[in-house]
């Protein structure tokens, strides 16, 4: 029966498609817009809103590395793992272990951290994602509510819901010299180039090594890659270690930055949600591009609202900075659900579509 | 008589491909009209197409005079046009029973006012469905498993129950997508006969199917698709015979 | 004698109590996620909406006298039925708002949209001090049958409270019962079993949707006025998105689609709850503390568990299984 139908017609959302022909890509055009919104803003309200954009590349650089790696879990697994922000928590407490308490470098926090958290993974994965592999996706994602609980409740237990902080030093902003901005070079800098760093190596994982490529087929069509020969079940707990690892690193980064307490991966939560969706979902590019933008949107918007709560127009001011981004993602999840660079699937399925384009060009 | 059923010019489109390309069909009432044609002949999309499943890019549908394009698939339903899918969509969780109720034309014990404000009426309309809906399943023959949970009926099972879903609605017309594909010989048969008895009884079929046999011996006429397209239509002996048809057939 | 007895009935109050009122929340729930599967996950700002509503409206705009903050309310306190109502329909028209766009959303999509829009309500109630009262609270909420009850606090008024809070829950559930087990609750479970196909076969998915989650957050919107009138004060932080978990967890564990069995789901929550407040008198200070989050990931496990081993709960769906009408 496999590819004989023609369809019947699943997710009638995405069943037609724009027009083919020489277009910019969508992502490039929202780039496009988000600078140009930063440059009139600057413009308009002086050098704060350069300032605001700046700080959400920063803050977004974090994003960036939570949303790359619940991407590839939702693009294989195709469910939202709400647990995702507690797993950077695990790894924020991990590194918090070794660093405070054991006194260790941070840098051996990181390694342990990466270590923690991807085995976690992988015991999530065998005890819990892998037996509602059939079931429908909501099931996997009340898993992980439950899974959410249970972590961020276990790490209370153990360190108590206080506020902790890691033993860094983190030193003070510095001002780029001449465009009156500034730039903590250490806390936002190491951030951006972290996250930059494993941006680039997860591209090149993905598109250089076999693994990659195997991920992105799995990804694709779960079934086609597993008879095609791909050993699925390794592929996917790899997707976990490394979707782990970004997580685990991304907490340690958020501990860093702000500080150490058992809800710190899920007040992200949504932002990395955002990110992913705004991004696309099945696109690990889409996710990183999702993340920058989720970041400076919301940096914009607690700008912009500041504004408004100082001419009067409202009481709260800073508090709102989520709003603009959630009111980012709710838009395209309305108006664009396969976001800025996801994959869009139609009614027929791309092998389907694949075969009836052989036989147009061979014969007919 | 005019057609029941006419389709004029349609085109269907994912993605740059044009499943359906610019076809125009009719079918004459009260009969069993097959539908065949190769694999990506667009047989089911046109299905879709017809039932408002999918928009079409162009073209009209018209049902009993009556267009229907671009309707939502609910208000085609009731007026009288419904299809079954080819793989059976049963409602799992639902007991059989229950799968007939949903596809019977409206109640009032849909209507949240009804049911506070008419409570007797909503009952008796009620009785009156499952009485019903207890014929149509003596009819397909799954009467004992009227209680039994949709999910636990066997293939060829959920495809009867697909039939008496549809036979529930009341309709005039019934698009059949592969009705007897992988149904063992003795089912096939029963639901073929089914088919018959409801036509003489004032019922129109369009169907599509696979197996030759099928389509030779039950369809009055028969119209084959191609690309898109109709390639080619009329009775059974000369369908079999024409050129073009087993061309369409074999450059696939 | 007679203080044992006011005590044990202030005791029992505060259980059963939230215990009905969580009951209420969840069965409106229910009737979106339980019967027509859609996702709900704001409904914590469903609560609060309703919360707030009935607070604006039951105490009125200069509620508290003396104090230079006011929020925002009718000049005068209307009735608090009528402020119950007006609760009810707020929350529903706001859900109905909320769900036009969405509904077409797949569930997790619509989960994510609807936690999104919580946490923007939670923010603006937070935040509007001068709407809401803000992290200052709404306060001087009036109970019903105040005149009646000697003493405004006290063992007599949260006693009656009891009577009045279960009085709604009953009501509530005969009607959800009635509506559920009609053809339209039937066809809310067609859509929630495969909506194409009850398309398909004629049923108005969207409009059925759209109705079975407003009619929701209206029975969520109820139980934030009853919630407000018990607790007479209104914080922001009483609706946060942990408290939507609270609802799922209720729902699931209890049995998703049968209204009874998330009754029980609600009890048995509070009576795990109430369990382990009772431990924690012979338990050593920092244990005490922990007793909180180990009751929290018990909750987890157990929710972990029912998904991977019982999805339907401890009371399961009952089974259609009308009387023949046929002879025989």
């Amino acid at each position: 029966m496999a590819g004989a139908s023609e369809g019947t017609g699943s997710d009638r959302a995405d069943v037609d498609l724009p027009k083919p022909g020489v277009r910019i890509p969508r992502w490039a055009l929202a780039v496009i817009l988000l600078v140009a919104v930063v440059a009139i803003m600057s413009v308009v309200f002086g050098g704060n809103a350069a300032q605001a954009a700046l700080r959400g590349v920063a803050v977004g650089s974090i994003y960036v590395l939570g949303a790359s790696g619940l991407s590839l879990t939702y693009g294989i697994k195709k469910f939202a793992n709400f647990a995702h922000g507690d797993l950077m928590t695990v790894g924020a407490y991990v590194a918090f272990t070794l660093n405070v308490a054991a006194g260790q470098h941070i840098l051996a926090g990181v390694v342990f951290a990466i270590l923690a958290v991807a085995l976690l993974g992988i015991f999530l994965e065998l005890s819990i994602f892998r037996r509602l592999e059939g079931r429908a996706p909501v099931a996997a994602l009340i898993a992980s509510v439950g899974v959410s609980l249970v972590l961020q409740n276990v790490l209370a237990a153990i360190f108590t819901g206080n506020v902790q902080y890691l033993n860094v030093g983190v030193p003070r902003d510095v001002p780029i010299g001449g465009t009156g901005l500034s730039f903590n070079f250490v806390k936002d800098g190491v951030a951006l180039a972290v996250s930059a760093g494993f941006v680039i190596f997860l591209h090149v994982m993905l598109s250089r090594t076999t693994l990659g490529k195997a991920m992105r087929a799995c990804a694709d069509d779960l079934d086609l890659a597993r008879t095609s020969g791909i050993n699925t079940r390794n592929v996917i707990l790899w997707t976990w270690v490394i979707a782990g690892s970004f997580a685990a690193v991304a907490g340690v980064l958020l501990a860093i930055i702000v500080n150490v307490y058992p809800l710190l991966g899920f007040f992200v939560l949504l932002f990395i949600f955002a990110a992913v969706i705004v991004g696309g979902i099945g696109s690990p590019y889409g996710a990183m591009l999702g993340g920058l933008i989720i970041g400076v949107v919301q940096e914009l918007s607690k700008f912009i609202f500041v504004s408004m709560q100082q001419a009067g127009l409202i009481e709260g001011g800073a508090e709102y900075g989520p709003v603009g981004a959630f009111l980012v993602m709710i838009a395209v999840l309305l108006f664009m659900p396969q976001g800025l660079m996801g994959v869009r699937r139609h009614a027929m399925g791309g092998r389907v579509l694949a075969r009836r384009v052989r036989r147009r060009t061979e014969g007919a | 008589m005019p057609p029941i059923l006419e389709v004029r010019d349609i085109v269907k489109t994912f993605g740059g491909i044009r499943a359906v390309d610019g076809c125009t069909l009719s079918v004459a009432p009260q009969t069993i009209t097959g539908l065949i044609g190769p694999n990506g002949a667009g047989k089911s999309t046109l299905f879709n197409v017809i039932v408002g499943l999918f928009a079409a890019e162009e073209g009209e549908v018209h049902f009993d005079g009556q267009r229907i394009d671009g309707l939502p698939p609910f208000r085609i339903v009731r007026n009288g046009l419904i299809k079954t899918f080819q793989i059976p969509r049963e409602l799992r969780n639902l007991t059989v029973l229950e799968n007939l109720m949903v596809a019977a034309p409206p109640m009032a014990g849909e209507r949240l006012h009804e049911l506070l404000l008419r409570p007797g009426q909503v009952r008796r309309e009620e009785e009156a469905v499952i009485k019903r809906a207890e014929d149509v399943l003596e009819t397909v023959g799954l009467r004992e498993l009227r209680d039994e949970y949709a999910r636990n009926l066997s293939g060829g099972q959920k495809k009867l129950l697909e039939i008496a879903r549809a036979l529930m609605a009341k309709p005039r017309m019934m698009l059949l997508d592969e009705p007897v594909a992988g149904v063992n010989p003795t089912l096939a048969q029963r639901i073929l006969g089914v088919i018959e008895e409801l036509r003489a009884s004032g019922l129109t079929f369009f169907l599509v199917e696979h197996d030759m046999d099928v389509v030779m011996k039950r369809c009055s006429w028969i119209i084959v698709m191609h690309q898109g397209r109709r390639l080619v239509e009329g009775l059974p002996e000369a369908i079999k015979a024409d050129p073009r048809v087993i061309e369409s057939y074999l450059g696939v | 004698m007679a203080d044992v007895f006011q005590s044990m009935i202030l005791q029992l109050a505060g259980f059963l109590v939230p215990a009905t009122i969580l009951a209420i929340l969840a069965l409106g729930l229910n009737l979106q996620w339980g019967h027509t599967g859609l996702f709900n996950a704001g409904v914590a700002a469903f609560v609060g909406v309703g919360a707030y509503t009935f607070g604006m409206f039951a105490t009125g705009k200069y509620s508290n006298p003396g104090v230079s903050w006011y929020h925002w309310g009718p000049d005068r306190p209307i009735d608090m039925i009528a402020a119950a109502l007006v609760a009810m329909a707020v929350a529903g028209i706001f859900g109905l708002l909320v769900a036009a766009p969405t509904l077409r959303l797949r569930a997790d999509y619509l989960a994510i949209a609807t936690l999104a829009l919580a946490e923007i309500v939670r923010l603006v109630l937070k935040n509007e001090r001068r709407f809401t009262g803000g992290d200052q609270s709404l306060a001087f909420i009036p109970r019903p049958f105040e005149a009646f009850v000697p003493g405004n606090i006290g063992w007599a008024s949260d006693g009656l409270f009891i009577f009045i809070v279960a009085g709604v829950a009953l009501g509530v559930v005969v009607v959800l019962e009635y509506v559920t087990r009609a053809p339209w609750g039937r066809d809310l479970r067609a859509i929630r079993e495969d909506e194409e196909a009850a398309i398909a076969l004629g049923k108005d998915a969207f409009r059925l949707k759209l109705t079975a989650f407003a009619i929701g957050c209206a029975i969520m919107g109820l139980a934030g006025a009853l919630l407000a009138s018990f607790n007479r004060v209104l914080v922001p932080d009483l609706f946060v998105p942990a408290s939507t978990f609270t609802a799922y967890v209720v729902v699931i564990l209890g049995g998703s689609g049968n209204n009874r069995g998330v009754v029980l789901g609600a009890y048995l929550f509070y009576v795990f709850g109430w369990s382990t407040q009772q431990v924690r008198g012979y338990l050593p200070p920092d244990w005490s503390l922990r007793l909180d989050f180990i009751n929290q990931i018990v909750v987890g496990v157990l929710l972990i568990l029912v998904i991977l081993f019982r999805p339907e709960g401890v009371l399961p769906e009952k089974k259609y299984v009308p009387r023949s009408p046929r002879a025989e």
